[in-house]
């Protein structure tokens, strides 16, 4: 297909008709997610689901994709669906304009492939995550501070990872728009390695990078 | 015994080195970060104490994990935006 031309042979044809039958669930259409709804879009997979429940304001006009002048107060999850139309009308998109909470996280996430953490604070990372290990599914997550950006994956068998999500918040550096692209890049690698099951994953480390220092660390982590 | 630590986050901690520590048996990572800011001649924020996590080795730790001699301790930054 003339569309997915240029994926070839980084992935293969085969491995594209994979993808079109994921299931992957963005959680979060700001700064990450709109970058990772875009990119899994573009590459193909073939459902997302995309959940959030805010509106776009003009603090979101410095990084996030999906935010413009055209897009303020409108609902984040229909503007990524209305996007997706555009840019990619095989991918089927359903938009979720809701928070995740305890009570319906586990009924979002269930039968999708991956969860994908595009999130901007530490509890509702923690509901999320602790949903996914429940039911099985891998979880992608990623964050950024300032010039930082980190990304990990968590499998199902993995000990929690709430110690980086838990307590009070700490030192507020902002959040810049390249750190936000280039986390959700590597988060968007990470889910198609995921969904086609290639190896390298980040799994067991953290990939933290500072863009001003130019410094890329794997960490290890070990959760088992 | 002797640690060793690094700092993932350097403007936050100033003049705290990375490095190898002499501490006490049974000293906590709180313990720990207390002799190093005693020796840079500093006080870190609540703000900033916020906003580590612990590593030691590759294993999740708190402020009161004890410390066992070799012991390499990671003081991360918490990344919460999206």
């Amino acid at each position: 297909m003339a569309r997915y031309e240029r994926n070839h042979p980084a992935i293969s044809e085969a491995e594209q008709e994979i993808l079109a039958k994921k299931r992957v669930l963005v959680a979060g259409c700001g700064g990450l997610g709109g970058y990772i709804i875009e990119l899994l879009g573009r590459i193909g997979v073939g459902h997302l689901t995309v959940v959030d429940g805010d509106v776009f304001i003009q603090s979101n006009l410095n990084r996030q994709l999906l935010s413009s002048n055209d897009t303020l107060g409108r609902k984040k999850p229909d503007c990524a669906a209305e996007r997706m139309r555009s840019v990619n009308p095989l991918v089927s998109l359903r938009p979720v304009s809701t928070f995740i909470t305890e009570e319906n996280a586990e009924d979002l996430i269930a039968g999708h492939d991956v969860v994908v953490d595009a999130l901007d604070n530490g509890p509702t990372r923690i509901i999320l995550a602790r949903a996914a290990r429940k039911l099985k599914i891998p979880f992608v997550s990623g964050a950024i501070s300032g010039w930082r950006g980190r990304v990990f994956v968590l499998m199902p068998d993995d000990l929690s990872a709430d110690f980086l999500w838990c307590g009070e918040k700490g030192v507020i550096q902002g959040n810049l728009c390249f750190a936000a692209s280039s986390t959700a890049s590597v988060q968007a690698a990470e889910t198609v390695k995921l969904l086609l099951d290639r190896p390298g994953l980040l799994h067991g480390r953290l990939l933290e990078f500072d863009l001003l220092s130019g410094q890329w660390e794997e960490i290890p982590l070990d959760l088992s | 015994m002797t640690v060793t630590i690094k700092f993932s986050v350097r403007e936050l901690v100033g003049d705290m080195r990375d490095g190898a520590y002499d501490v006490p048996e049974g000293t906590t990572i709180s313990g720990l970060l207390g002799i190093a800011q005693k020796e840079a001649g500093m006080v870190l924020s609540e703000e900033v104490k916020n906003s580590f996590v612990f590593l030691v080795g590759s294993i999740p730790a708190q402020w009161e994990t004890v410390l066992n001699d070799g012991d390499k301790v990671r003081v991360l930054y918490k990344i919460l935006g999206g």
